[in-house]
């Protein structure tokens, strides 16, 4: 029976303008955000790879002097690499990289506004200058239109659009009673709407992000990322099925079609414009960061309160001038980077209560958007689908993170021949440690996912149990 | 007749739940926005200046020590907000707040406030220009989209025709009825952010973030005033065309979504295709290839260094250094200081222009979507747009410059005979030297600046307004009972 139905309802639908109109213009645009979505994922491979290829060219250029300086060339102390202040503290450098996965395509998330490669020295992560990608904020402000946009915005939307008459268009039409004098029950009939028009929408959204993602990144096609695009699907498949559920509740209620269609713009709007925004809201204000100028000034404060605690001074070597320009020169740098590496430290420790506040609300301010995002699906898919591709806020967390204790280890490395006052052995620069990204595993991350697929699941059964027990109520003779 | 018509839309609509709860809703979204706003304003303001005065301080306070080694220490300039940001915060998110200012390097403005921001931060702010912008636009379609449609089903329509009520008058009527009804939402609205925009921003004399601010909230108070007029006419004109009240609401639905969602996101991607935006590393690259033509002033070996020093010689017609009557330390100092204005200049530049070029594209989408026009505008008079952070950005710079010319020339004057390692490490200045350079200030762009950035963004609005109103005079003729 239920086929039957939906074959009436295909034939009745294949003759509506508005399907031949909407379904196309929705999937230029699934297209359209996936070849978006393609392009940048490109971009931020050209940047990572450039940025290693710097930090590789700086570490080569580095051992050609050395080996030239080995061999007898003649060169002044500022020339050569080895000694440890300055190739700790700006002459060499790395660029710590968060090259994207293959799944980066499926949504842009905070890669924009977040940088995938940082440069590392001996100066705090915080003091690093011009490290941001350069991009036109009015740009950064208006969104990318990238697939995960088209699916959380427009698929919706398109869904409401197909569906907010399912009933009440077969009332305002007469056909109503026509229908229910067969013997079939009205939860039926919807279910048979409901599987035809979700099958069609659904089903698009699902192929053309799936075949389109996988033909622009045939990198996506090894198990690690596959499950990441099952996921995608799954996840595709609730949230429609939510917005679907709303469509039978809303037309369970026997409203009028504009009703019904004000009604589920009011949910939608609420669901994915507001709800979101209120809660961004809530979260900066719960737990509002530090703001970066106090840390600025923090770190500012710390290092004169160092400086002048450790009587700080850089040392004129006059005495020396008398030998040679160069050795007064070699005495003052050395002398300088024996204190001023202990003096950071000190400044540092004096600064780092602010900086721990900040780094734990922005923890606190993090699970309290983790937490509060179940209280809009919207807000769950989008985090959801930015975790697939590697781009969410956990995800540069989870890299900064990383960078963090990379950081550390170059100091720690550096720390030592410093403070002994020597150059470093050609193989102890050839062994400076290099950074490598491990992206969270699998397990950590389908862990993640999964709560976000379980909470859809919920609101997409409540809503699809709220509309159907209602439909065994709906009274075909109201109004 | 009209102002009875008006009455009685007015009336209907305050007995109509929908409108009511709507109203209310924009009117807590609107009223919360604008107090976190006001409240995060003033704490931003607050840190603001005692940052500003610890910087100058420390400045000051810095000790004895060589020029040079201040131009390193360098200072902090911070991003100013004037106080109508704390009503649209436009995009300040995306936008640095803070500038390092030290000898060598032209930093741009850091900390994005949206990168340490959670996912939400992607769904946009709630603010009072977001619910102005965004949700009063709904607001009025709701209100509009059954006032001709809706008499018409209900065959009322027919009864006004045969009262004799001129058309005219009736789509006035009705058009001064969304007004006041209108009105009844955000009148309250105003009153209340007048309220904490005067708890929370009382005291700020500040003459700087003041600039002009009575006109600007004047200006701004008027853009919002046509929009949602130009709104409002284009929404009666659609429920006079409509073939139902449904059919109207779906089409005002519809435009919202495409010029309210839609095409402020694709003329993002249109102005990037049209005027490339070069990644970091070509533009580190370029500054890197124009820097290193430079004297090399720390490097005394290196055949830059050297050749610069010939020249200067040659210049003066001496045969050391030392016989030069000023410092030649000094100078290279500010040699090379010079040529990296230039390629700053040429590459900062180049990008300030490129995102003014990208805007310019955007703005052209304002003619298909007064969303986009509303948007520039208010930013752009709250001092959150784009040209403000570059302003600021501009201000900064300037500054640097100042401050390191006045550094190498003080090295210039008394290093004179000195050696590059005794003018680097043995020359020391003190406090009246640091008193030299001036505390950073910057003023925000007057009203007339502004105006006269936006001129497309007026005109584009003022096309809508004459075009809605235009459209509503055409179809209030076509007024009928049945279509």
């Amino acid at each position: 029976m239920i086929a039957k139905i939906m074959t009436n309802e295909w034939t009745l639908l294949a003759r509506e303008w508005a399907t031949y109109i909407a379904l196309p213009i929705y999937a230029v645009f699934l297209a359209y955000g996936v070849a978006n979505g393609t392009a940048w994922k490109s971009f931020l491979q050209e940047n990572v790879a450039e940025a290693k290829a710097l930090a590789n060219e700086g570490f080569e250029k580095k051992l050609d002097k050395i080996d030239k300086i080995i061999a007898g060339e003649e060169h002044s102390f500022s020339e050569d690499p080895r000694v440890a202040g300055p190739l700790a503290r700006y002459k060499g450098y790395e660029f710590a990289t968060k090259p994207p996965l293959p799944t980066a395509a499926i949504a842009i998330g905070q890669s924009d506004v977040a940088p995938s490669y940082l440069k590392v020295q001996w100066r705090p992560m915080f003091k690093q200058q011009n490290v941001d990608e350069i991009e036109n904020p009015e740009n950064l402000a208006a969104g990318a239109f990238d697939l995960s946009f088209v699916l959380i915005y427009l698929f919706p939307l398109l869904i409401i659009a197909l569906s907010y008459n399912m009933l009440s268009a077969e009332r305002e039409s007469g056909t109503q009673v026509l229908l229910l004098s067969q013997p079939v029950p009205v939860h039926k009939f919807v279910l048979a709407k409901i599987l035809l028009r979700g099958g069609l929408v659904i089903g698009l959204a699902v192929g053309i992000s799936i075949i389109g993602l996988l033909i622009s990144n045939p990198d996506m096609l090894a198990p690690s990322s596959l499950w990441r695009v099952g996921a995608l699907a799954v996840i595709l498949v609730l949230y429609g099925l939510f917005w679907f559920g709303v469509a039978t509740a809303v037309n369970a209620m026997g409203q009028k079609s504009a009703t019904n269609a004000l009604v589920m713009m009011a949910s939608w709007i609420f669901l994915v414009l507001i709800a979101p925004a209120v809660l961004n809201l809530a979260a900066k204000s719960f737990y509002p960061l530090p703001s970066r100028i106090e840390m600025v000034q923090a770190m500012r404060l710390g290092d004169e309160q160092a400086a002048k605690e450790s009587g700080f001074e850089r040392a004129y070597r006059a005495d020396l001038l008398r030998k040679s320009e160069e050795a007064a020169l070699e005495a003052s740098v050395n002398d300088f980077y024996l204190k001023v590496l202990p003096l950071e430290k000190q400044a540092e420790a004096i600064a780092s209560p602010i900086f721990e506040k900040f780094e734990s609300r922005k923890k606190q301010q993090q699970n309290f958007a983790e937490n509060l995002k179940y209280l809009s699906p919207a807000a769950i898919t989008q985090i959801a689908i930015s975790e697939l591709a590697n781009h969410s806020a956990a995800n540069f967390n989870d890299f900064n993170e990383q960078v963090a204790q990379y950081h550390e280890e170059w100091r720690n490395y550096f720390f030592q021949p410093v403070m002994e006052n020597r150059k470093l052995s050609r193989a102890e620069v050839v062994n400076i440690p290099r950074f490598t990204y491990e992206p969270e595993s699998d397990g950590v991350v389908a862990g993640r996912i999964f709560g976000n697929v379980v909470a859809l699941f919920l609101f997409a059964a409540a809503v699809i149990w709220f509309g159907f027990t209602q439909l065994r109520r709906y009274s075909p003779a109201k109004r | 007749m009209i102002w009875r018509i008006a009455q009685k839309e007015l009336l209907e609509t305050i007995r109509d739940g929908r409108f009511v709860w709507t109203g209310v809703v924009v009117f807590v979204l609107f009223i919360t926005a604008i107090g976190v706003g006001a409240q995060r304003y003033s704490e931003d303001r607050a840190l603001r200046q005692v940052a500003e005065q610890e910087d100058r301080e420390l400045w000051l306070n810095q000790g004895d020590k060589g020029p040079h080694s201040a131009g390193h220490y360098g200072v902090y300039a911070f991003k100013p907000a004037t106080p109508l940001a704390f009503f649209d915060p436009g995009f300040n998110d995306y936008t640095g707040t803070l500038q390092y200012l030290e000898a060598h390097r032209e930093n741009q403005a850091s900390y994005k406030p949206a990168t340490d921001a959670t996912a939400l931060q992607r769904f946009g702010d709630l603010s009072g220009a977001m619910v102005l912008q965004l949700l009063t636009p709904l607001l009025i379609f709701l209100l509009c989209f059954g006032m001709i449609a809706g008499e018409r089903e209900d065959g009322t329509l027919r009864q006004l025709m045969s009262m004799g009520v001129p058309k005219m008058k009736l789509v006035w009527g009705k058009a001064a009825g969304a007004g006041l009804a209108l009105g009844v939402v955000l009148i309250p609205c105003i009153f209340v952010s007048a309220v904490l925009a005067a708890l929370f921003i009382q005291g700020d004399g500040d003459p700087h973030t003041m600039v002009d601010f009575p006109a600007k909230l004047a200006v701004i108070v008027l853009v919002y005033l046509v929009f949602f007029a130009s709104l409002a006419a284009l929404a009666l004109s659609v429920s006079i065309r409509a073939r139902s009240s449904a059919a109207a609401l779906t089409a005002l639905i519809g435009f919202w979504i495409v010029a309210g969602l839609l095409i402020p996101r694709m003329s993002a991607d249109v102005s990037k295709l049209m005027y490339d935006t070069p990644s970091a590393f070509e533009l580190a690259d370029t500054i890197q290839k124009g820097r290193e033509a430079g004297p090399r002033a720390h490097e005394p070996n290196h055949p830059n260094h050297i050749a610069f020093k010939k020249k200067v010689l040659e210049e003066y017609g001496v045969d050391d250094v030392d016989d030069l009557p000023f410092s030649f330390v000094g100078l290279a100092f500010q040699a090379d200081e010079e040529l990296g204005f230039k390629v700053f200049d040429e590459t900062f530049g180049g990008i300030r222009r490129t995102f003014e070029k990208q805007n310019r594209v955007r703005q052209f989408f304002g003619l298909f979507s007064p969303f986009v026009a509303v948007k520039t505008l208010s930013s752009a008079l709250s001092g959150t747009d784009v040209h403000y952070a570059n302003d600021f950005s501009k201000a900064g710079e300037s500054y640097r410059r100042n401050m390191v010319t006045i550094l190498n020339e003080d090295i210039k004057q008394n290093a004179t005979g000195m050696t590059q390692y005794s003018a680097e490490w043995g020359y020391r200045a003190n406090k009246s030297l640091w008193e030299k350079v001036p505390p950073f200030d910057f003023d925000p762009p007057g009203i007339q600046t502004i105006l006269g950035r936006n001129m497309f963004s007026i005109f584009v609005l003022f096309l809508w307004l004459t075009g809605g109103f235009g459209l509503l005079y055409m179809s209030a003729k076509r007024v009928d009972s049945q279509l």
